[in-house]
Parts: structure tokens; C-alpha cells; sequence
């Protein structure tokens, strides 16, 4: 009986993992089909255990099928077929770059989690920059005008202030 | 069931035009008596859509499956928790549970501020009716959760396996609930801005509202953590998925509100600025609803594709250009009242704190929204992920932890730079301390900066609490326990706000050490076989299939050691559901052995028994669920009923020193 359970979950398991809308379910199977055809003379061995190194290098690449995660957390079926590969191509003496470069040669530059910077996708990095930088600008030109305009103020000691501070604090007595 | 839910909805949609313009043409031709009958109308409208909320639910508990939405989202096999949860499984559900906190926390805000200034209120009816009038439209015509099917089901299909969690309880609800309030401080602000009033108790009233909605979806957001690191299995609690993004934005500006509203309590500056992120507030939480039931930005959390999109991108659009349109129009009315008068006063520190917060804001919306463009304007797809985040919003938040340490030192209106060196001497001492120490042991220079800012910061929250304290025994000779809990009480927006800090401080030490130092291992494992994963061995003791109502479940036992000794024993498992057997779903084994979490996914297995286990060390992760209790209650703290405030002693009022509204 348990085994029969297990067998039964055995053979439900299809490829493709966690797949959440229609769209990209469809999506998820074309592209496991296609990766399935490049990828299995490669991973047609038992599964091998992955070094440190293969999981940084998944750690980088996106999971094509499953948005959000990462080749190494997800637990989809491609993923762990790209794990292998990574794997096998590192076994063969390939760099980390050029393995990088493999799969955005067959993915596309959405595969690295990290945009590249380059042409227009420099726009993503430098914008946050230019946010900061204008609201530091706005914000100094602000400050400035205050203290431009500043009237000379019955100032009072710091240090009374915060005694005035203490004693409001002791509240009830 | 259906008919009579559709109808109260209808109905609803009608009451709620009514009161629209029986508000606007009460203020406008001064007849209270239509004023009163527009607020009635929006506790008309809330019963309403209350009833509609009861029908619906008595829908999925009966499992009348004539309804599209009740057979698209339970079966009869699931536990009736979840039965319920399915509620707001999907768009309808969740936009109709979203018009209900409108009107449940609208019609509360309206019944306590009866007695407030008259010619604000209709307008704030008005907006929170407008509001609920746009989504009952939504729920009529567009996407009605009372739509029947031709043909009755004889069993539902069942909730998607991905919410069937514990997590599905606690955080849809909180995080909807969370958007949802930011519109009762919206229509406040926006009766302000059509106006042109703003007096200090309708600020106070503004204040009070957006810290329901910030607190609420800040829980929410912490609840999704959780979820996200027990089920997702990347070994994480926060991915900066797109959805997650746009729910942390709302909350980031109504942090940065919070503070900044200090300013114009106290120095009657920033009005204008205020109100905008009040606004932003609201913009944002309805954008992070319609996003996640969208699909706009394609992500972890958009089950939906639906038509909703354009009536939201409609409104999204209204509101920004009516919102605007009011604050330059009202620009003149609302100049300060002051003016900074230095740099380095308290003021300005808040100000900082509101640029770093806009900028973590735009970054975050800007990598989110990023590829978005690229796909449009350069047919490129992109994905933005974490590392990006960590580049650009790492900095930004470690000059929040550190401003966090300066800014309760600061004076107002100007401090003295001997005694903010004082004042913070042993806290930098510490600091220094704490980091080079850290760089030495672990290494990592990056993660020994950012621990002694949150030392450096630790430190300065307890010397203000202790000074305090102190403060308080000389005076009275309560005992030091005593003491703080008069603070708390007596003196809560200060130090139930520093408690607040606190929660952050210890939330950013778990933050920060399991970035820094996550260890992962992927092993293959037979039955009984170990391998060894930093200080820790752990031995795979065999797989074991279970049958529940309705889901088979595999489980792997695992055994923990640490130097030789059994620590613990975690099963990782994977669910297969009824009608979702191609998607599996699954739920890590987690042991938490000293500061380290030990978090198994189980990846695949074999006939034989072998397993793929991935294995990952988490430091210090238990802190962050530790400084998520600290947040719940320094937020409760905040809501504490002030006693007679501490100003009544002081002869002639002081300004710019009562500590009790800082």
C-alpha cells in the first residue's frame, strides 16, 4: 500500500515543476520541450551531486519557467536539468562566463538575475542614482532657503532644553 | 445564495451614488441634514457589501458549486480552514474582501470623528464612497464573484496548491486589509486638499489612520516572509519579486509619512509634502492590488489574468491626476509655517529620512517596473533580479540604519554639536568596536559595516530609553521595570516608536547575516547515507508516503548533528493535491539548532529511495520572526490610549520640547 502510494506520486511527477497561470504553463512546456532537446545528450547520465561553484553559477540565472527564482532554489524540472548541465560543462573545464554566456545565447538576457550593464539597461542603474542625486538637490536647495531666511531666534541652551525634556518625561509627580 | 449577493452588491453600487452626492451637495448648499444622510448611506453601503460577504462565504461552506468562483477555488475534500481561505483565493474574492475593509474602517473612521470639523467631513465620505463605488462596479460588471455556471459541478476543482499553507490564513488577509486602510487616510487627506483645512486635530486624526494601515501591511508583509521561507524552498524569505516590491512601496512612504508628519505637528512644515505621500500612499497600495491580481508584471504571485486591468489603470490614472491637480491648487494655502533653521536639528534628519525613503521607493518601483519598458520600448525581456536590489537599495538601507542611530540625538531647530558627541560617544565607541572585531572574525567587510551600524544604533535607542528611565526614578523612585512601562504608556509615540526601531535593529541582524552567510549544498543521498554541510552532518533516513483528505504527500526524514550529536529530526515534504498533480507544492524542513536554521528542500528522489536534498545553513533567520513579534507589539504600543498628556505640568507650554508627540 505505501509502496503503491509512492510509485503513484512517482509517476504524477512530470516535468515542468510549478507552473502558475495557463499562459505560463504553456510557455513552461514549450520551453522544457526545447531544453529537453538541447540538453539531454548532455544530461543523459544519473544525476551528479553539484559543486559550490555550479550552484553560485545557478544562483545567477533565473529560472525560465518559474518567475522569481533563482536555477539554484527552484525546485522545477528544468532548473535542475540546467543545474546538471552547469555542472557537466564546469566538469569539462568551461569558465563560469562562458557557461553564463551559453545560456543567454539560448535564453536571451533575461537569464541573468543581475540586468548586464549595457546600452539602455544602464538606464536601470543609473536611475536610482539620478532619483537620489534630485532629491538631494531639492532637498539642499531647501535647507538652503531656510537658513537664508533664517531669523536670528530666541535661541534657547540645548542643555536646558533637554532638562525641560527630562522633566516633562518624570510625568506625573 | 448568488442572486441575493449580486443584489446586496447592486444595491450597494446605487446607496453609495447616492451618498456621493447627497455629501457633495450637502457641503456645497450647506444642508447637514444631506451630510448626515451621506454618512448614513456609507454605513447603508457597508452592511451591504457585508451581507454580500456572508453570502459568499456561506456559498464556499455549503460547497454551492453553482457559483464559478466557489467551484474554481474549493473542492469538497479540503479542509474547511481552507474552504474558507478561498475566499479571497482569486480576484473576486479579494477585491470584494478589499471593499469591505473600506467600508468597515470608513464608516468607523466616520463614526469617531463625528465631532470634527464639519466642512471636512462630506468630503471624506465622498472619497471613501467613491472608492467603494468603483469597486462595486468592478464586482458587478466586470468580475462578479456571484457569476453561476451553465452546468453544475458535482466537486469543485479546488484551491491552488501553492496557497494551500498555513500562510494562506494570516497574510492575504493582512496584506489586503493593509492596502485597503490606506483609504480612509487618502479621503482624509483628500477632504484637506478640496478644502483647503488642516488643523492640527484632523492631522492627528490623518496620523492615527495611516498608522493602521502601516502597521497592518507591515504585519502582512512579514506574514508573506514567513510563508515565503516555510513553502517557497530558494531558502529566503524576501525575493524583491515584483509583487512583494509593489507591497513594500505603500508601506516605505507611509514610514516615510510617519515621520515627516512629526515635522508638522511640531514646526507646522511640510504640509505639502505630507499630503503628497499620503497620496503616493494610497496610489501605491492600489497599484499593489491591481497588480497582484493582474498579471501586469508576470511573477510568483499573479494567479490572475483577468480584465480588471484597465479599470484599475483608469483610476490609478484619476487619482494621480486629481491628486495633483488639488495639491497645486492648493500649494499657497499650505506654505510652512517655519523654516529649517539648521542643518543639523531634528528636522533635517527627518528630512533625510524622507529622501532615503523616496529614494528606496523610486528604486524599488523602478526595477520593478523596469522591464516593463524594456519589453515595450526595446523588445527586450529582462529580469530584475535580487542582485540589483542588493546593489541599490544595500546602501540606501544602511544609511537608514544609521540616521536611525543620529536622528534620535538630534535637537530641534538646532543641535549642539558638543552634546550630539557626547551623546553618542559610546555608541560610535561600540560601533567601532563591534565592526572591526567582526571584520576580523568573519572577514566579510561589508556585513561588519552594516552590524556596527546596527550596534552603533542599538546602543543610542537604549541610552535614550535609559536616560529616560533614569529621568523617571529620579523623580518618582519607580522601579526601573515601572519606569519603562510609564514611558511606554505614558509617553508612546516616542518610545512605542523606538520600540518600533528595535523590532527593525533586530529584523536587520537576521537580515544581514543570512545574506551574508548562507551556506548551500546539494547532495545525493541513499537511504541512511550523511553528508556534512558546515559545522553540520546530516543523515537522510528515508522517504515515507502519506495520504491526507486531500493531497498525497512524500516525506523525507532527515536527521541534524552537531559535533556527533543528534540535534534534530525535520521531514521536508512535497505535496501532490487532487486535480493539481502536476504541481507539486512543498514545505521545507526546518530546524532551528542554535542561531543557525537548517533548511531542507527535498529536490527529487527515485525508486529506490534515493534522494536529491538541497541543504542550506541560515544564520540567525529565528531573529527575524523575533523582531517581527517586537514590530506587532511597538505597533500596539502606538495605538495606546493617551493618558492626560505630560504638558499639563509645565506652567507655560514649552515649544519644540514636549518629547511626548516625537
Amino acid at each position: 500500500m505505501r509502496h503503491e502510494g509512492r510509485s503513484n506520486a512517482l509517476r504524477r511527477w512530470v516535468p515542468g515543476g510549478v507552473r502558475l497561470t495557463t499562459g505560463a504553463r504553456a510557455l513552461g512546456l514549450l520551453l522544457t520541450v526545447i531544453l529537453l532537446a538541447l540538453a539531454l545528450p548532455l544530461a543523459a547520465a544519473a544525476e551528479e551531486p553539484l559543486s559550490p561553484e555550479a550552484l553560485e553559477i545557478a544562483n545567477e540565472l533565473n529560472c525560465p519557467v518559474c518567475q522569481g527564482q533563482s536555477v539554484r532554489d527552484s525546485n522545477s524540472q528544468l532548473a535542475r536539468q540546467m543545474r546538471q548541465v552547469i555542472q557537466q560543462k564546469l566538469d569539462a573545464g568551461e569558465s563560469p562566463d562562458a557557461i553564463k554566456a551559453y545560456f543567454v545565447q539560448r535564453y536571451g538576457i533575461e537569464i541573468l538575475r543581475e540586468p548586464p550593464r549595457e546600452g539602455f539597461i544602464w538606464a536601470l542603474w543609473w536611475g536610482p542614482v539620478i532619483g537620489l542625486a534630485l532629491g538631494g538637490g531639492v532637498l539642499f536647495a531647501y535647507l538652503r532657503r531656510g537658513a537664508s531666511r533664517q531669523p536670528p531666534s530666541e535661541e534657547s541652551d540645548s542643555e536646558v532644553l533637554q532638562r525641560v525634556e527630562e522633566r516633562l518625561l518624570s510625568g506625573a509627580e | 445564495m448568488a442572486e441575493f449577493g449580486s443584489g446586496a452588491l447592486i444595491i450597494a453600487f446605487m446607496l453609495a451614488l447616492y451618498g456621493i452626492a447627497a455629501s457633495i451637495l450637502g457641503a456645497r448648499r450647506h444642508v447637514p441634514e444631506l451630510v448626515t444622510s451621506a454618512i448614513r448611506a456609507t454605513w447603508g453601503v457597508t452592511l451591504l457589501v457585508v451581507m454580500a460577504v456572508i453570502a459568499l462565504a456561506t456559498a464556499f461552506l455549503t460547497h454551492d458549486f453553482r457559483l464559478a468562483y466557489v467551484a474554481g477555488r474549493s473542492s469538497r475534500d479540503m479542509p474547511t480552514h481552507y474552504v474558507l481561505a478561498a475566499f479571497y483565493g482569486g480576484q473576486e474574492g479579494s477585491l470584494l474582501y478589499w471593499v469591505m475593509i473600506v467600508g468597515l474602517l470608513g464608516s468607523l473612521a466616520l463614526y469617531t470623528q463625528r465631532r470634527s470639523d464639519r466642512a471636512l467631513i462630506p468630503y471624506v465620505t465622498a472619497t471613501i464612497l467613491s472608492v467603494m463605488a468603483l469597486l462595486l462596479v468592478i464586482l458587478t460588471f466586470v468580475a462578479s464573484p456571484f457569476e453561476l455556471l451553465p452546468v453544475t459541478p458535482l466537486d469543485g476543482a479546488g484551491l491552488n496548491p501553492l496557497l494551500r499553507d498555513p500562510g494562506m490564513m494570516v497574510h492575504p488577509p493582512l496584506l489586503l486589509a493593509g492596502y485597503a486602510s490606506f483609504t480612509v487616510p487618502f479621503a482624509f487627506g483628500m477632504a484637506a486638499l478640496i478644502t483647503g483645512r488642516l488643523g492640527a486635530d484632523w492631522l492627528r486624526a490623518i496620523r492615527r489612520w495611516t498608522l493602521v494601515a502601516w502597521g497592518v501591511l507591515g504585519c502582512g508583509l512579514l506574514a508573506g516572509a514567513w510563508w515565503a521561507y516555510h513553502v517557497l524552498g530558494w531558502g529566503g524569505y524576501w525575493g524583491w519579486d515584483p509583487v512583494e516590491n509593489v507591497a513594500l512601496l505603500p508601506w516605505l512612504t507611509s514610514t516615510a509619512f510617519l515621520h515627516s508628519v512629526i515635522v508638522q505637528e511640531r514646526r507646522g512644515m511640510l504640509k505639502v509634502w505630507n499630503l503628497a505621500l499620503l497620496l503616493a500612499s494610497f496610489i501605491l497600495a492600489v497599484f499593489g492590488t491591481f497588480v497582484v491580481r493582474s498579471g501586469l508584471l508576470s511573477s510568483v504571485h499573479a494567479f490572475a489574468v483577468s480584465e480588471v486591468g484597465p479599470w484599475f489603470l483608469f483610476y490609478l490614472a484619476a487619482v494621480t491626476i486629481v491628486g495633483i491637480g488639488l495639491l497645486l491648487y492648493r500649494l499657497p494655502a499650505l506654505q510652512s509655517d517655519r523654516v529649517i533653521e539648521s542643518v543639523s536639528s531634528r528636522e533635517s534628519g527627518f528630512l533625510l529620512n524622507n529622501l532615503i525613503f523616496a529614494a528606496l521607493t523610486f528604486a524599488t518601483f523602478w526595477g520593478t517596473v523596469f522591464p516593463l519598458f524594456s519589453e515595450l520600448f526595446w523588445s527586450t525581456k529582462l529580469t530584475v533580479g535580487p542582485p540589483f536590489y542588493n546593489q541599490v537599495n544595500g546602501p540606501l538601507l544602511l544609511g537608514l540604519l544609521l540616521l536611525m542611530g543620529i536622528g534620535p540625538v538630534l535637537a530641534w531647530r538646532r543641535t549642539d554639536l558638543r552634546l550630539l558627541l557626547r551623546n553618542v560617544r559610546w555608541p560610535l565607541l561600540a560601533g567601532l568596536v563591534t565592526g572591526c572585531g567582526l571584520l576580523f572574525w568573519l572577514r566579510e567587510p561589508l556585513a561588519a559595516v552594516a552590524f556596527a551600524a546596527v550596534a552603533f544604533t542599538t546602543l543610542v535607542t537604549l541610552l535614550e530609553y535609559l536616560r529616560a528611565t533614569r529621568a523617571r526614578r529620579r523623580s518618582s523612585g519607580e522601579s526601573y521595570l515601572n519606569a519603562v512601562i510609564q514611558l511606554l504608556r505614558r509617553n508612546n509615540r516616542r518610545y512605542g516608536g523606538y520600540l518600533v526601531h528595535f523590532a527593525v535593529l533586530i529584523i536587520a541582524v537576521g537580515v544581514i547575516a543570512s545574506n551574508f552567510f548562507q551556506v548551500e549544498r546539494q547532495f545525493l543521498l541513499k537511504p541512511g547515507e550523511s553528508a556534512a554541510i558546515g559545522p553540520y552532518t546530516i543523515t537522510y533516513e528515508g522517504l515515507e508516503d502519506r495520504r491526507t483528505a486531500d493531497a498525497e504527500v512524500v516525506a523525507a526524514r532527515v536527521a541534524i548533528y552537531r559535533a556527533g550529536k543528534l540535534r534534530e529530526t525535520v521531514e521536508s515534504y512535497r505535496f501532490f493535491y487532487r486535480n493539481y498533480e502536476d504541481q507539486p507544492t512543498a514545505r521545507m524542513g526546518i530546524a532551528t539548532v542554535g542561531l543557525d536554521d537548517v533548511y531542507v528542500v527535498l529536490d527529487r528522489w527515485e525508486d529506490d529511495g534515493t534522494a536529491s536534498l538541497r541543504v542550506y545553513i541560515n544564520p540567525l533567520v529565528i531573529w527575524i520572526w523575533v523582531g517581527a513579534a517586537v514590530y506587532i507589539l511597538g505597533t500596539l504600543t502606538l495605538f495606546w490610549p493617551q493618558p492626560a498628556l505630560a504638558r499639563q505640568h509645565v506652567d507655560r507650554p514649552v515649544r519644540g520640547v514636549i518629547p511626548s508627540e516625537a
